[in-house]
Parts: structure tokens; C-alpha cells; sequence
């Protein structure tokens, strides 16, 4: 009937998109090693009326053409990895990686996922687990009446133990990258998983080959920046309204097409 | 009698596919890349077909309004920051070119991402061509340079293809911020004209208020037209009831 209705509403849907992850984005705001999420929108098909460059006449052509656009759509949710802001927590098992990389830590069911919120526990057995009781890997057990964990920035993790002088080493601490890390597929609970577009996960020593080190006593927050996010909310809000300001127009001229027939 | 009603009805159906137009720009407010789409019509002016006849005047046809074009406005959008080292945007003319499988396209939207083979590509997976070809990133931190030179940890990759052309109003739009060049050959730009700038990207060139003034403008110009209607109608119907009675 009227293309501008249906164009409008896929305005609607697109902002709609934009306001729930900026929701999303605030929502986390001081979720340790939360990476925040854009929406990406595209331009939708358009409806070709005329070629550009067809011909008028045997020797002269239309120089533009006539394309209707019918609409934008939502072509991503990319999430930024960004840095997030480092807090002192004074906890030596919190652990920042400044740079690129990822904890790797296996689940219950097995599967291997990653992280970047490294506030870790020790569970029953004495081994670093994230919050979530999820042990990272490779596997590493601090030693029954250790009194003080020290964590090196290449992810040494060393112990003294009681009556003991010297430190001993009882692990170390690996982080992966990936090529293409906005392809990792969110889990919740902070947790990635490895996708065929991330490629495959590169292991590797803190501080080595492009993996950031690690610095204890610290966590990473998030990398939501809240003005930046409110100043979002009110462009998503406003093309909100604008978009629906088209539907009110096109129903009007709607309207007065019936009011002609009546 | 037929005759007014023929204009006015052109002006009608001119306003509505003005309003799609209004309501696309506004839809894609947000889109990266994405550029403002307006219409250009043209009046027919009413002709007199054949010669007048002593007393009786010629008749004549009706005037139209027709749409003549839909042009794009390639104006530069804002540049708007968005920290993500693989987000270009471009400044001033050019058009980055990606591979799709209907062959090249050129698109304006620099929201880029690395593929599974690490391959700079677009969002939909369309690799982004660099002089060389398709541009293959390794590890490492990628810097893009203002003259589209990508480097990755301060080695030089590679550098972006940014094109022109002679005739960009007779690009066709694809969608998915894509266009086609149709039968035109794209022309490099000269590196000391490229100008990206990276950690950005270019927001759509849509002036939210010029497309709203249209809006308000395109709905009372169709009101105006519909009363116009009515009011000829009318005119009609006392042709036909009080001409009939004589």
C-alpha cells in the first residue's frame, strides 16, 4: 500500500534492537571483564523502479535511476574488546591480563570455554576456579596451608609454603587469543565459546607472541562507558520516535484517501 | 473535467513516493555508511494537442507530475568514534571495494571484521580488497593508516583499495550498504587523496530534520491534493445535477 509504513517499521525494529543492547551494555556495567556490544544496521533491499543508466532513447540514457530503499535492518551485534578500566581489589587471586587474551577454563560438561573476569577461588581441592566453580586449564592446584600465592605477570603462579624460605613454583597460568576475536560466541556468565569465525584458540605464555600479561590484585571491569551509552540511548530513542512520526504521516495520508472514498 | 483530476492525482502519487523516501532515510538513521536517498520530479506542463479551431480552443492535456529520478546524496557523514582498531571510515570521496559472489561491490560502511582464515571482511563475510587482492591479516595489532596502508605490529600488510568514479549518481544500491557500478570501471584514488581514518566510523548522512520538515511538508501537500479532489468532484457533481436539469 504505502512503502513508507512497512520502511518505517523496520526503523522501529532496528532501534528497538539498539535500545535492548544498549540495555544490555548498562545492565553490565560493573560486571568484571563484561565486553560491551554494538549494533551494526544495514541498508534492506531495494525496490528498482528504474535501472540507473538505462536507455531513454536509442542514444541517450536516464542518468540516475529510481530505487526505493525499504527499510534498515540489524546486519551485527558486534562485541567491542576493548580494554576495560583496572580496579585494586588486593585479592591475590583477582587477575587483570592487560593486552589481549583470554583465561581458558573447562566446564563441567567438559567443553572448553574462555574469559577475561579473572577473579578466581580456590575450590575444595585446593584449584583455581573462576566464580562460577569452573576450573581453569591447564589445571592449577595451590598446595594444602600455602601462605601467600604469588602470581608472575607470564601467569608463574608460585607459593611459599610453611617453614619454607623459597617460593615453589606450582604452575603457570596460560592465555589464549584467537584471529578474529568478535566472532567468539557469548555464553553468559562471562563465558565465550570458540567459533569456526573466531578460528581456532592460540595457547600460549602471557607476555609472549601479542598475549598481554597478567597483574595480580587486580580485575578488569567492564569496558561500558556509561555517558557514551546514555548518549546512545537518546539517539536510539529518539530515531525511535522519528520512525514512528513516518508511520503516524503515512497513516495520515491514508486516512485522507478513505475520507476521498467516503 | 478529467484533465484536473489526472494532475492533482500525479501530485498525490509524487507526495507518497516522496514520504517512502522520508521514511527510508529516517529508517536508516543509524545505518554506518549509509546515504540519503531523495526524489526529483519534474511537471509536464499541460500541451495543447493539435490546432485550435476558430471558436473552439484545442484540447489539452492534463499536467503531470512525474518522478523523474531518485538520486543518492554521496555527502560525507559525521565521522563518530568507535575505538574498534578494524572500524574504518572514509573522508572526503572513495569507496571501499569488497568481493562479493556477484563480484566486486563498493560500499562507503568501513565496519570491518577478520574471518576465520583471517581475512579482513566485512560484517556479511565479504572480503575486503586491499591492491594486492584480498587482505590477509596475522596476529598482531593492526594500525590503518591515512592513506589506507594496514600494518599489523608495524609491519606494512597491505594497503586498502579506495575507488572513484566518473559518474557516482549512476551507482546502483544493493542493500546491505553495498553498491554496484553496473558497466563503469572504478578508478583508484591516488594515496595522497585516501583519508581513513580508523577507530571511526561514517554514521549515515540523513539530516533528521530536513527529512522530518519533508515529512510534515509531503503530508499536508497530499492533504492539499486530496482536498483539491474533493472539491473538483464536487464540481462534477453539480455539472452533472444541475446541467442535466436545463
Amino acid at each position: 500500500m504505502i512503502r513508507a509504513l512497512f520502511t518505517a517499521a523496520t526503523g522501529m525494529e532496528a532501534q528497538q534492537l539498539n535500545i535492548d543492547v544498549i540495555a544490555n551494555n548498562l545492565a553490565n556495567v560493573n560486571t568484571t571483564g563484561f565486553k560491551k556490544s554494538r549494533a551494526d544496521f544495514e541498508d534492506l533491499l531495494y525496490q528498482t523502479l528504474r535501472e540507473p543508466g538505462a536507455a531513454n532513447t536509442g542514444s541517450t540514457e536516464f542518468s540516475t535511476g529510481i530505487q526505493v530503499g525499504l527499510g534498515s535492518r540489524p546486519a551485527a551485534v558486534q562485541r567491542v574488546f576493548g580494554q576495560g578500566d583496572f580496579t585494586q581489589t588486593s585479592n591475590p587471586l583477582d587477575v587483570a591480563i592487560e593486552g589481549e587474551g583470554m583465561f581458558q577454563v573447562t566446564l563441567p560438561s567438559g567443553d572448553v570455554a574462555y574469559t577475561r573476569a579473572g577473579s578466581f577461588k580456590l575450590d575444595s581441592t585446593g584449584s583455581l576456579v573462576t566464580s562460577e566453580g569452573d576450573l581453569i586449564s591447564p589445571q592449577i592446584t595451590i598446595p594444602q596451608g600455602a601462605e601467600s600465592v604469588s602470581i608472575g605477570s607470564d601467569g608463574t603462579v608460585t607459593v611459599t609454603l610453611p617453614g619454607q624460605t623459597t617460593a615453589t613454583q606450582v604452575g603457570q597460568i596460560q592465555t589464549v587469543r584467537f584471529t578474529n576475536v568478535a566472532g567468539l560466541r557469548a555464553l553468559g556468565r562471562n563465558l565465550f565459546a570458540e567459533t569456526e569465525t573466531s578460528g581456532a584458540a592460540q595457547l600460549g605464555t602471557p607476555g609472549e607472541n601479542g598475549h598481554g600479561t597478567l597483574l595480580q590484585g587486580f580485575l578488569e571491569g567492564s569496558n561500558v562507558s556509561v555517558v557514551e551509552e546514555l548518549v546512545n540511548m537518546i539517539v536510539g530513542q529518539r530515531a525511535y520516535e522519528i520512525n514512528s512520526r513516518a508511520i503516524g504521516a503515512a497513516d495520515e495520508m491514508l486516512r485522507l484517501i478513505a475520507q476521498l472514498v467516503a | 473535467m478529467n484533465r484536473a483530476v489526472y494532475s492533482i492525482i500525479s501530485g498525490g502519487l509524487a507526495e507518497l513516493s516522496k514520504l517512502d523516501l522520508v521514511a527510508q532515510n529516517l529508517a536508516n538513521a543509524s545505518t554506518a555508511g549509509y546515504k540519503a536517498q531523495r526524489a526529483v520530479f519534474e511537471v509536464r506542463p499541460a500541451k495543447a494537442l493539435g490546432q485550435a479551431r476558430s471558436a473552439i480552443a484545442a484540447q489539452r492535456s492534463s499536467a503531470q507530475v512525474l518522478e523523474r529520478a531518485v538520486v543518492t546524496d554521496l555527502s560525507q557523514g559525521p565521522l563518530e568514534k568507535t575505538a574498534n582498531p578494524l572500524d574504518v571510515a572514509l573522508e572526503g570521496e572513495g569507496f571501499f571495494v569488497v568481493d562479493t559472489p556477484r563480484g566486486l561491490r563498493f560500499t562507503r560502511t568501513g565496519s570491518f571484521t577478520i574471518d576465520r582464515d583471517g581475512k579482513l571482511a566485512t560484517g556479511a563475510g565479504f572480503p575486503v580488497q586491499g591492491e594486492g587482492g584480498e587482505i590477509v591479516l596475522p596476529q598482531g595489532r593492526v594500525e590503518i593508516a591515512r592513506d589506507g596502508t594496514v600494518s599489523v605490529d608495524g609491519s606494512q600488510v597491505a594497503r586498502l583499495r579506495v575507488v572513484v568514479f566518473d559518474r557516482p549518481e549512476q551507482l546502483r544500491r544493493e542493500g546491505q550498504a553495498l553498491f554496484s557500478a553496473g558497466p563503469q570501471m572504478p578508478q583508484d584514488l591516488a594515496p595522497q587523496q585516501v583519508r581513513v581514518v580508523q577507530g571511526a566510523l561514517e554514521g549515515a548522512n540523513v539530516s533528521v530534520v530536513e527529512d522530518l520538515v519533508q515529512m510534515v511538508e509531503t503530508t499536508r501537500a497530499f492533504e492539499s491534493y486530496m482536498r483539491a479532489l474533493e472539491r473538483v468532484d464536487r464540481l462534477n457533481g453539480r455539472a452533472a445535477d444541475d446541467l442535466g436539469r436545463v
